[in-house]
């Protein structure tokens, strides 16, 4: 009964439209490049305040979701993600757009997001406190290995360039390693620069590596940003819904990585859409299809972001530990509110955690009907607009979107360099994900790595630290199947007959 | 048929950009040898090192003729390179231009210089009037949800 009464009280009219009413605003400000779920959830904070504490988380919850799926849409549209989570819907979102099927890539991001949203929002409701005690089981190695297993889809987007992938990678590790040392705090190739000391702002960086690139292409040419087909086929829902229920088990198989990532505090978003889109494209019949304009890679990523709203939501209501930033903005309104997060959290105040979870998953299913409307008319307007009008409305959203993370012009310097520098390197077969892998991943990477080195050293077993705990070996086993699997299963895949010729 | 006939067109970009990771690498480890501290020097040292150890196999690579087809770093004739270098010029001027002109007089400018830059159409009375509008428009709203809804100090300029 208690249940039907907190579901009762999610569906109230205000309930429903402060869900609503963020899930569009969410989307809204996650669609421009530079703004963030955490930024749309920190500025909306203090309207929070003022309100009853379910009716706040509910409103945060509608924010964070519809900003995560927002980073969708300049993803398919521009090739620039939103937030850093919509990092691998780019791969195949903005080839898909390219071809003609940027309205159907967009459909199928907002039913892979809600789809995603809603599993993880099920085990937050289901599973929560068993699965906090998860978080708690992961060390600074495994930290380390999961960042690599990250690493490992450099060798899926090579492109047949894997040396040059790796260098890439190798070049994005080196720049996240500038700046303030985070575990000793020496500074570090800056080279004497002032500017450099605060390092290489991530979501900056990303913008400029991602979008400056298709901006110095597109003033070059007369030619159309997308090609446009002849007649509009609309939001394509049931080509969409058709591709969406072939590709039901890499729908499931990407939410449960998304929240299961999540858990971990720390890892972001971004770590999850690159794992579920790594399995999906391990997994895929076609896996050379992947980074071309295969839906079932914009499934895999989009899924797996949104599901990490609910997977991320698990450390923080249960230990108290965010999950993610925008998890950490949100844990710091319910202790203004004066709510106390913890494991007596689910019991002592059940009725504000479940009409919350309720709530979330209110926000989730209208984000269809939000994401399917506000898609339609950001891909009309996009294919409409004229390129003398398109190419400055982008480069000045990068300006304001980077300078607004930081308060600084510096950044917005580097933004345009690292975007210069990403097109050139891109003429010589360099392209930018290998190096933006290694940017987002490099200090999760270090951390870890230094962390379970300075461990082991001191107990003297480095070897076993590294390799001898049972999560790292399974991560470790997952990276070489990542890394080897294909090409194993290609080669025992041939006819005898074939591999005599 | 002479040798010069006979040998494939090398592409000399891959040892070029080799050289110039290997320097760059060259360029980390030197300076990692200031760090005080072994936990800050490890990690970038030992990537720097497999980056020069993975440019050396692209050269190797490159010599043996075991490289896959690199993609033609030329740019096409009917690629605008003066295009590029504006936009390149234009976006970096701004970041340069908004602590003494304010945010907005940047935006309007560069918006105004990457407008022209971006225009292949002919200007017809329609669009001399419209576009800049639009412009004005896009980079008035955009300036009032950042500074005013969304509450971001933007540079106010010093100039004015």
């Amino acid at each position: 009964m208690a249940a039907l009464e907190n579901l009762i009280a999610a569906l109230s009219p205000l309930n429903f439209l402060l869900a609503l009413g963020g899930v569009i605003a969410g989307t809204v400000i996650g669609s421009l490049p530079g703004l963030t779920a955490t930024m749309a959830v920190a500025v909306l904070v203090p309207i929070t305040f003022s309100m009853e504490p379910a009716s706040a988380l509910i409103l945060m919850g509608a924010i964070y979701t519809g900003a995560i799926y927002g980073g969708a849409y300049s993803a398919i549209l521009l090739n620039t993600p939103g937030t850093p989570s919509a990092i691998a819907t780019t791969f195949d979102g903005y080839p898909m757009a390219k071809n003609g099927d940027g309205d159907l890539a967009m459909t199928l991001a907002c039913i892979a997001s809600v789809c995603g949203g809603l599993v993880g929002a099920a085990f937050l409701l289901v599973l929560a406190p068993p699965l906090a005690g998860v978080a708690l089981a992961f060390g600074p190695v495994e930290y380390f290995w999961l960042a690599v297993f990250g690493l490992s889809l450099i060798a899926a987007l090579s492109e047949g360039h894997l040396i040059k992938a790796l260098m890439g990678g190798c070049l994005g590790l080196l720049l996240s390693a500038i700046g303030v040392a985070e575990v000793s705090a020496d500074i570090r190739l800056t080279f004497g620069s002032q500017v450099l000391i605060g390092g290489i702002e991530t979501v900056s960086a990303l913008i400029g590596l991602y979008c400056v690139p298709v901006l110095i292409d597109l003033v070059a040419t007369p030619d159309k940003h997308l090609k446009v087909t002849s007649e509009s086929k609309g939001i394509r829902l049931k080509e969409a819904l058709a591709i969406s229920w072939r590709g039901k088990f890499n729908l499931m198989r990407s939410s449960v990585i998304g929240t299961m990532v999540d858990i971990l505090p720390g890892a972001g978003g971004s770590i999850a859409g690159l794992v579920a889109y790594s399995e999906a494209r391990r997994t895929a019949k076609n896996p050379e299809k992947f980074g071309k304009g295969a839906p079932e890679g914009v499934q895999a990523t989009e899924s797996a972001n949104n599901a990490t709203v609910g997977g991320g939501f698990i450390p923080t209501l249960v230990l108290g530990i965010p999950g993610t930033p925008p998890d950490a903005v949100i844990l710091g309104a319910l202790l203004v509110q004066g709510v106390k997060v913890g494991p007596n959290l689910f019991t002592s105040e059940s009725s504000i955690v479940y009409t919350f979870i309720w709530g979330l998953f209110l926000a989730t299913i209208l984000m269809l009907p939000v994401g399917l409307i506000i898609g339609r008319y950001a891909y009309s307007s996009i294919i409409a607009i004229p390129k003398a009008l398109l190419v400055p409305t982008v480069a000045f959203m990068t300006l304001i979107g980077t300078y607004s993370i930081r308060n600084s012009t510096s950044d917005v310097a580097i933004m345009v360099i690292l975007g210069s520098i990403g097109w050139v390197l891109g003429r010589f077969g360099f392209t930018a994900s290998p190096i933006v892998l290694g940017l987002i991943l490099g200090s999760i990477a270090e951390q870890g790595f230094v962390q379970a080195w300075t461990i082991g050293a001191a107990a003297e077993n480095l070897i076993g630290m590294f390799f001898g705990r049972p999560i790292s070996l399974a991560i470790i086993a997952m990276i070489v199947i990542s890394l080897f699997g294909p090409s194993l299963v290609r080669l025992f895949s041939r006819s005898p007959k074939e591999t005599v010729q | 048929m002479s040798d010069a006939a006979r040998k494939p067109n090398r592409d000399i970009s891959t040892p070029f950009m080799a050289a110039i990771f290997i320097a760059l690498g060259a360029v980390v480890i030197w300076d990692t040898t200031t760090y005080t501290d072994a936990d800050s020097y490890v990690f970038p040292r030992t990537i720097a090192t497999v980056m020069i150890g993975l440019s050396v196999l692209l050269v190797l690579q490159w010599l043996l003729g075991w490289s896959p087809s690199a993609k033609d770093p030329g740019i096409a004739g009917a690629q605008s390179v003066p295009r590029r270098l504006a936009l390149f010029a234009a976006m970096i001027a701004a970041a340069l231009a908004m602590p003494f002109l304010g945010f907005l007089a940047t935006g309007l400018i560069v918006f105004a210089a990457i407008m022209l830059t971006a225009m292949y159409d002919p200007w017809t009375p329609y669009r001399f009037i419209v576009y800049p509008v639009a412009g004005a428009a896009i980079v008035g709203g955009f300036y009032l949800l950042f500074a005013r809804v969304l509450q971001v100090p933007l540079p106010e300029g010093t100039w004015f």
